[in-house]
């Protein structure tokens, strides 16, 4: 008589297994200054290549983690862009235009809501969130940024600003900045392109699950003394 | 002796670890009470940022067994009587008086949190005095704020529990899940259990604090102000399964998804026998590792005896508690899941330990189950196979003028795993490195 069948747990949990999260937002100056010496042009075209490379990036080193985006405007107050956070997977840059003021508060605020714990997945990693501005707020920055930092996931987020050009607020990107490190200015084109790649890494760092205690050091992303360096050219034009 | 419970623990390296040449920095244990049938397990999470997290985390959880054997002694034991024919290790137990359960949980909540963590600050001040940390001689920093800065490197979390058939008690500080999963108290023997009767409590919640990787640490200065502690009498439920597990395991699931999964353990232990069960735990975790979190998972339960189809004996109570380690190539490296060698009195953990810290490791002085161990047979077989592929890194890289050069070309060719073995393999062997 052959042996009865026994039936075997299964080797899977009944659980759906999912990979964590990490939300990436770009927060972009869209001022009617960032129109000029085709600054807002080479942003389109450099954050739009790089896409890509972000994609292969996340998928050669990002271990199990799903990349989701979402793009910020300010100018006149600010606006979502693409609100909804996009996988990576299908996300595509749609180019932005310049006009107005610069309203980077009102972006504050509204990066605030988005990262409401009521917003994010349980096991959500450290948001990325990365700020491009040639310029100098025209409105109160300090609520929204308060308001921003006083969200857990804002306080826990990984905050990178771009200066723009030769007009761009240093001091003031730095206050936004999680790190006095991840505080550029670039005044090229080429730079940004590189600043571009370096964020790709960013995401790979951040999107390994290495856990630190909750009152110490934040992890450290490493910026390379190229980075760090001026890039100004001659005649003080954003080429690239 | 065990005759209510059994208890399954298994840890598993993460995905994310083994890309980046880290070792599984989780840990856990547990203990069977022989005379009140106590179980006692421990789990534990050192931290990815600290470079010796997983000494921390096998600290913890010794620190935490001992102190809750020691409760146990204090607390239950002591009112043991011995059966009338005097037979040795023939206890029954006095029923459990309110007086007592008010002294264990005043105890637990004053005194508990405080011993740990200073057993755990011994064991870890104890092995930066054997294994120094490389400090700047230029710091004005005190000693004392020097012991704290280095004692950051064991960072860990732990979860540990005390489960009897009358009461349970439970620690934490940092991340991690302990779930009790009960059933209403039924006068019988014969268990039937569906899922709509079983409810998942989860015993403890985080705070905003941790989030995105964060998390409290026995490392912390103020570490006891984040511990949280709990004793609860059993009075109109019974445990069916008591889960501890790091949150590698939460983060690989819904908050939802993972409290049902949680009520299911408890039906298919009704269902499935403990062997059975002990043979694909292991598979789930790898699933949840390499399509989850890529984290740790380290799960440890202890589940009623009673609702298992199968009739365990007296004698078969040993076989009823397992253990397993991902043995990965891993400096405190780890027994692989031996169906055989179950009830082993030699405890893995500090097998582990008496491998990974010795700096002048004699196998051969070790007891004889050590030197025929897997541990040490793998350990020999790393290292073979690390000498040569070095040896031959030398001979191709040396460069004609005679230099060093290209020794130094042959140790950045061997991976951080692996100069982690020779570290501790090395004074042993006689190795130049």
């Amino acid at each position: 008589m052959p042996d009865p069948i026994v039936e075997e747990p299964s080797n899977r949990t009944r659980a759906k297994v999912v990979g964590r999260v990490l939300r990436f937002i770009w927060v972009v100056d869209c001022s009617g200054s960032m129109s000029q010496d085709q600054k807002m042009a080479t942003l389109n075209t450099l954050v739009r290549e790089q896409i890509p490379e972000i994609r292969i990036e996340s998928l050669e080193n990002s271990v199990n983690a799903t990349l989701e985006m979402q793009v910020l405007a300010f100018s006149d107050g600010a606006r979502w862009e693409v609100s909804q956070p996009t996988n990576l997977e299908t996300f595509t840059w749609k180019d932005l235009t310049a006009d107005g003021v610069t309203d980077m508060g009102a972006a504050f605020h509204e990066l605030a809501n988005a990262l409401d714990m009521s917003k994010m997945p349980k096991a959500a990693l450290a948001p990325v969130l990365v700020l491009i501005t040639d310029g100098q707020a025209t409105d109160d920055i300090k609520p929204g940024l308060e308001k921003l930092l006083a969200q857990p996931f804002g306080k826990k987020s990984i905050r990178i600003g771009i200066g723009i050009g030769e007009d761009a607020d240093m001091d003031q990107i730095r206050k936004f900045t999680s790190n006095s490190e991840y505080a550029f200015h670039c005044k090229t084109g080429r730079k940004l392109a590189k600043l571009l790649k370096w964020v790709s890494g960013v995401i790979s760092d951040v999107s390994n699950p290495i856990s630190n205690v909750t009152n110490g050091d934040e992890v450290i992303i490493r910026v390379s003394d190229t980075l760090k360096a001026d890039d100004s050219t001659a005649d003080g034009s954003f080429i690239s | 002796m065990n005759e209510c419970w059994m208890v399954s623990a298994h840890s598993l390296i993460g995905k994310s670890h083994l890309h980046k040449s880290l070792p599984n920095q989780d840990a856990i244990d547990r203990f069977i009470d022989p005379l009140s049938g106590c179980v006692i397990i421990a789990v534990a999470d050192g931290h990815g940022s600290c470079s010796r997290s997983q000494y921390g985390s096998t600290y913890a959880i010794e620190a935490a067994i001992e102190e809750l054997k020691r409760l146990l002694k204090q607390f239950l034991t002591s009112s043991l009587q011995p059966k009338e024919d005097g037979q040795e290790n023939q206890y029954s137990a006095s029923p459990i008086s309110s007086l007592r359960f008010t002294e264990m949980s005043r105890h637990a909540n004053e005194s508990l949190g405080n011993a740990i963590v200073n057993r755990w600050r011994a064991s870890v001040s104890q092995h930066i005095k054997d294994n120094p940390i490389n400090i700047d001689t230029q710091s004005t920093a005190t000693f004392s704020e020097r012991v704290s800065e280095q004692r950051l490197e064991y960072g860990s979390t732990l979860l540990a529990a005390i489960v009897h058939a009358d009461f349970s008690l439970f620690f934490q500080i940092g991340d991690g899940v302990i779930v009790r999963v009960a059933s209403d108290l039924i006068d019988t023997d014969e268990v039937a259990l569906v899922i709509e009767d079983l409810r998942a409590e989860v015993i403890f919640t985080g705070d905003d604090l941790q989030i995105a990787n964060a998390t409290h640490s026995l490392c912390e200065e103020d570490v006891l102000r984040h511990m949280q502690v709990r004793f609860q009498r059993h009075e109109n439920s019974v445990s069916r399964v008591v889960l501890l597990t790091t949150d590698g395991y939460t983060n690989s699931m819904s908050s939802d998804d993972f409290l049902d999964d949680c009520r299911a353990y408890a039906i298919e232990y009704q269902k499935y026998t403990f062997e059975q069960m002990e043979a694909v735990i292991p598979q789930r975790l790898q699933v949840l590792t390499n399509e989850g979190s890529g984290d740790d998972i380290t799960l440890g339960m202890v589940i009623d005896r009673k609702i298992s189809p199968k009739r365990y004996t007296q004698q078969e109570s040993d076989l009823l508690v397992g253990l397993s380690i991902d043995s990965s190539i891993d400096p405190r490296g780890g027994l692989s899941a031996d169906p055989t060698d179950f009830g082993s009195n030699l405890s893995t953990t500090t097998l582990n330990r008496e491998l990974s810290d010795s700096t002048s490791l004699d196998v051969d002085s070790l007891e004889p189950k050590l030197s025929t161990s897997p541990i040490a047979q793998k350990t020999d077989a790393v290292f073979a196979t690390l000498s040569e592929s070095i040896d031959s890194a030398s001979y191709d890289d040396e460069p004609s003028s005679g230099s060093t050069e290209h020794i130094d070309v042959a140790k950045k060719k061997v991976t951080a795993n692996s100069k982690s073995i020779l570290k501790h393999c090395s004074p042993w062997r006689g190795w130049w490195w």
